[in-house]
């Protein structure tokens, strides 16, 4: 009651004083109630705060900026030149929704997820191409969240496209160690589901959170615990033993046996096993393995993934708001407690609740956040005084290209990408396929170990930008950098080296590689660059190619 | 006694000569009495050998013979002459003439000699015979730090706390140091003989048992759930605080691999990654893709590092500052690199350094980070191994000595070199893990020690500080501290004190002051300094 009456009076606080920017957003968005609730309540927040948000984003920058969050590329030269020239007052919002039924979006987007899902974990090639697969075809289909996470948990081994999920958990049960295994497990579940991090509450209750206890953490890992690896042919799958205790020593060295507990402190009690061994386990057809009489994931997996869990549906929509917004409500992501309250609580739960009255909707999530006028807005701060801080979302927040990001975008603008899917199609036969669409084309790229190394040189495990000397000295040296650069195949240095008028060619490497066209002082730098006497023209042409993919707007998503 | 048993000895002992002879000296500051207790040690070796066991390393059990020969010298001596046998006498100066390379004499002769005209102080004798030009490039900048991180949580059982005997103590023994009564893991014999230029901190306590926070909060001096700002590592600090004095010479340079899957070393934090770390891939590498410099190099990388930094100049405008220069400080960075030259060229360093350090990566990392110094960088990481491998759970007692020995061989190596290149008494060494190991023996079949931060130790030294300390003390089967608990904040405050940095001084992030210390908590260990 209180809250929402604190609601409608913020609400008639703004439209009696309300900014023109917000009057303009509403008409624009009128169709997308989830950029409401963003805008309703940046807004608000702002008006607290006395800020005045920056004004939206240029033509250019929006359209990169949407390639880059939606499809994780930027745009080619041609699409670019598409977009320059519509003179449609709403283009960007067409554009995302264009985007989003993208082909390419599955196939980048199973990347994002994977990510997510199984970021920190080594060795994890077997499997990993199924379960990539499994991501895209359930973007493709867009799977509601709960149902996805729910295949995640307890795949039905029954349905073979369902059992590549299993993955998720399989991946985590190997090696040797069974306390690892079930570390692994609990951490990947509780980080991936429920945005929190329990590992210090391993050990002893966690130190400065007192919300978590060592029974939270063995609790959940007592619901994961008799979770064992299989193997259904060329997929690696999990099955659950019938018996199995999770242990757990206390930190007055008291010897615990955990209890099915979930975060949210509920308990749950286990039938007593069947008096016959024999009934304990139920036999499938088709080789798959028994089931056990009682099967304490789907316990969890009941209770936790749906509507009703607060932890469950704030913590996807967490994640995505940092995906494309470029900062968690909460941060960090996995770290969700009541210690570490989110920056805008209100936006928080009302987007979480109407997530889970949508049907866990992920294209509707996205589509609502990059509907917003939040969204839209100039990264660029010129409303005098200190730049606000990021938390306002006054402006919009300069991401780093991630890894993949990175890799993918300075193969399109150097004409890397270009040849590979030549040499793709070339091979279809070889690789058994009739044609190289988009999609095809972008796994395939991914895929490509040279892309794989160059994505790996950017990977930190920490989060937040930190570029090091290693990373440029990277791109100024290394070959698989050099490779790019050098003229082949009508390439970008290729076709500058050709182009014998050197204004033409800044434009069309601006274009290429920047996606806009250069202002008349760059032009002029520029054209002067490649003027020189030496050294030769074509060191020239990847020299200005080379300034523009290191220079810090190719870095960052603005 | 056979030939190739013989043989066998004059093999180890020409390979360990130089350290026996350093651990006699360090028991026994004076030339001719060390040497003569050397010569008595190879006899008693020559006669016990048969009780060798070659799967055990040499060092340890030679310094136990080594130290039994130091405490009857001393005895002697008080009584009367020392007497010698023919026997003995005609068996020393064989072993002299065929044991011991003429270079290694050399080596210790001068150094000895050395020694004494720069009037006998007991050990800075040694020092300044290798002293290079560069050493005084060095000493410009006026303090030093060399982090070896022992990743994973080195068991204190295992190195500088043992405790044989008790049920706790685990399978090894432990060997006297050079500081009378202490004692060490027997795989770590120059770290023992080298006790006494050393403090030994065995009562640290500590909260955070989780690898990634602990190594964040035992490299930060900040509880990663307390966080008003990300935290620098404390060298990113140092590297603010007293930045390299020449030019083009990074500030801080980290030797090894940084991460291990989801572990990784803090960075710059708020500092800004002007303040990062410079990194090396370990095993001695420069940094990847470094190509040879040259002034073709330069001149190329100017001319198109003035384009890029034009374009990222106009892209700045509005933008978050921290972000873009953090991106365009990278790319400076590799001008002063091209012009540092053979900065990290260590196949110029002598052949036979490689040899002391120890065949290992950690090694020729040490030999990279003692030229790093040598050459104006200030601050040095060097990380041992990849991730976790002093994270011992299981099979401790069939790996441990490994790791242990590698670690001892290179460290040894380094802290002799400082010493002997005058660089010691600037620089700031420190060799520690992020926690210790549990005092119970845990697992089936093959067991190890659990992560442990109730009570654990670590070592520091050099840079001026009181020399040969043990700090703290754990009971007697080392499962609780004892005395002079030492907290991480204690030690942090203790390391800036020591390098002249205000401990409780304040930084600036989003115009919040934040404190070096998390809160300006811990003291510094005052008796160190």
């Amino acid at each position: 009651m209180c809250r929402r009456q604190a609601v409608a009076t913020v609400r008639l606080w703004y439209v009696l004083f309300g900014a023109a920017i917000f009057a303009l957003a509403t008409v624009t968005n009128a169709a997308h109630p989830v950029s409401t609730i963003v805008d309703d309540e940046i807004t608000a927040a702002l008006q607290a705060r006395k800020i005045n948000p920056a004004p939206r984003a240029g033509a250019a920058e929006l359209l990169r900026r949407i390639y880059l969050d939606v499809l994780g590329r930027i745009p080619t030269a041609s699409e670019t030149a598409d977009y320059l020239d519509d003179s449609h007052p709403d283009k960007h919002h067409r554009l995302i929704d264009q985007l989003l039924a993208h082909e390419e979006m599955p196939a980048y987007w199973r990347t994002v997820f994977d990510e997510w899902l199984n970021g920190g974990l080594l060795e994890r090639d077997f499997g990993r191409d199924g379960f990539l697969d499994y991501l895209q075809d359930a973007l493709q289909s867009n799977k509601p969240w709960n149902r996805l996470a729910r295949e995640l948990l307890v795949p039905d081994l029954r349905d073979e496209q369902q059992r590549r999920a299993a993955y998720f958990l399989a991946v985590r049960l190997r090696g040797s160690d069974n306390e690892a295994k079930i570390d692994s497990m609990t951490s990947g579940v509780a980080g991936a589901f429920f945005g929190v991090q329990l590992q210090c509450a391993k050990c002893h209750d966690h130190p400065f959170v007192e919300q978590w206890k060592q029974d939270h953490y063995y609790g959940l890992g007592a619901f994961l615990g008799r979770t064992q690896e299989a193997r259904l042919g060329n997929t690696p799958v999990i099955k659950e033993r019938a018996d199995g205790e999770v242990k757990f020593v206390t930190t007055e060295q008291e010897e615990k046996t955990a209890k099915l507990l979930f975060l949210d402190d509920r308990v749950f009690d286990e039938p007593e096993p069947p008096e016959d061994r024999d009934q304990w386990y139920t036999k499938v057809a088709g080789g798959l393995p028994e089931r056990p009489y009682f099967s304490r994931r789907e316990v969890l997996a009941d209770y936790a993934l749906n509507a009703d869990s607060r932890f469950f549906k704030r913590a996807m929509v967490n994640r995505m708001w940092k995906q494309i917004m470029g900062r968690g409500l909460v941060e960090p992501v996995d770290q969700m407690h009541e210690a570490n309250p989110a920056s805008h609580p209100q936006l928080l739960d009302r987007l979480a609740d109407d997530f889970a009255a949508n049907g866990f909707d992920l294209r509707r999530l996205m589509a609502g956040i990059l509907h917003s006028e939040t969204y839209l807005r100039s990264s660029r701060w010129d409303g005098g005084g200190d730049r606000p801080r990021d938390s306002d979302y006054a402006t919009a927040i300069l991401k780093p290209l991630t890894p993949d990001q990175l890799a993918m975008s300075i193969g399109m603008a150097t004409g890397h990408y270009d040849s590979l899917r030549a040499k793709f199609e070339r091979e279809k036969k070889n690789r058994k396929i009739a044609e190289v669409t988009p999609a095809i084309a972008r796994a395939f790229y991914w895929r490509e170990r040279d892309v794989q190394e160059f994505a790996n040189r950017f990977r930190s495990s920490g989060d937040g930008f930190n570029a090091n000397a290693g990373q440029a000295l990277f791109l100024s040296y290394n070959s698989l950098m050099e490779k790019q650069l050098r003229p082949a195949q009508e390439n970008l240095v290729d076709r500058l080296r050709q182009q014998s008028e050197n204004a033409l060619a800044v434009k069309e490497a601006f274009e290429t590689v920047l996606s806009r066209r250069p202002t008349a002082e760059e032009l002029e730098r520029s054209v002067a660059f490649l003027a020189a006497a030496s050294p030769p023209r074509t060191q020239l042409c990847q020299e200005l190619v080379w300034a523009l993919v290191c220079s810090g707007e190719f870095r960052f998503n603005h | 006694m056979d030939s190739t048993a013989a043989e066998r000895l004059v093999r180890l002992l020409s390979t360990h000569q130089e350290t026996l002879y350093r651990y006699v000296f360090a028991l026994l500051p004076n030339e001719q009495d060390a040497k003569d207790v050397v010569q008595e040690t190879c006899v008693a070796l020559y006669r016990k050998l048969a009780e060798y066991d070659p799967e055990r390393p040499f060092l340890p059990w030679a310094f136990r013979f080594a130290h039994l020969e130091v405490l009857k010298f001393l005895q002697n001596k008080k009584r009367t002459n020392i007497q010698r046998s023919k026997l003995r006498k005609s068996m020393t100066i064989r072993s002299k003439n065929s044991l011991c390379p003429s270079h290694e004499h050399g080596f210790s002769r001068r150094a000895l000699l050395q020694g004494a005209v720069a009037g006998g102080t007991l050990f800075g004798g040694f020092g300044r015979l290798f002293a290079n030009d560069n050493a005084a490039l060095a000493r410009g900048n006026d303090k030093r730090v060399i982090l070896v991180f022992m990743s994973g949580g080195p068991s204190q059982f295992e190195t500088w706390d043992p405790k044989p005997g008790q049920p706790t103590g685990g399978p090894h023994i432990a060997i006297p140091t050079s500081l009378p009564g202490v004692h060490f893991d027997e795989f770590m014999p120059n770290l023992s003989r080298l006790a006494n230029r050393m403090i030994t901190v065995r009562s640290m306590t500590s909260k955070v048992g989780d690898h990634d926070q602990g190594r964040y909060v035992a490299q930060t001096a900040y509880n990663p759930s307390t966080l008003v700002a990300p935290a620098p590592h404390w060298l990113s600090v140092c590297a603010h605080e007293k930045p390299a004095v020449a030019d083009g010479v990074p500030s801080y340079v980290m030797l090894g691999k940084d991460n291990f899957g989801s572990l990784h070393v803090p960075g710059a934090g708020f500092l800004g990654a002007r303040h990062q770390a410079l990194h090396c891939p370990g095993d001695g590498a420069g940094p990847q893709d470094l190509p040879v410099p040259s002034p073709v190099a330069i001149e190329d990388f100017e001319r198109r590092e003035e384009l890029r930094r034009s374009f990222s100049d106009t892209f700045a405008e509005g933008r978050p500052r921290r972000l873009v220069e953090s991106h365009d400080g990278a790319f400076a960075q590799i001008g002063g690199l091209l012009r540092a030259g053979d900065l990290f060229d260590i196949s110029q360093e002598p052949e036979k350094d490689f040899q002391r350090y120890g065949d290992s990566n950690l090694g020729r990392d040490c030999i990279l980070a003692r030229r790093l110094v040598e050459r104006g960088v200030p601050f040095v990481r060097v990380q041992h191994q990849s991730g976790l491998a002093w994270d011992k759970h299981r099979r401790a007692f069939q790996s441990q000595r490994w790791i242990t020995s590698e670690f001892d061989t290179a460290v040894g190596a380094l802290i002799d070199d400082l010493i002997d290149r005058g660089l010691w008494s600037s620089t700031l060494l420190v060799l520690m893990g992020e926690f210790g190991r549990t005092p119970d023996i845990q697992g089936q079949g093959q067991p190890g020690r659990n992560h442990w931060t109730k009570c654990w130790s670590l070592s520091f030294g050099g840079c001026g500080l009181q020399e040969g300390l043990v700090v703290g003390a754990t009971n007697q089967n080392g499962t609780d501290l004892q005395d002079r608990p030492v907290t991480i904040h204690d030690l942090f405050c203790t390391f800036y004190k020591t390098l002249d940095i205000d401990p409780h001084k304040d930084l600036e992030f989003e115009n919040r002051p934040i404190p070096l210390v998390e809160n300006k908590l811990g003291q510094p260990i005052e008796e160190v300094f």
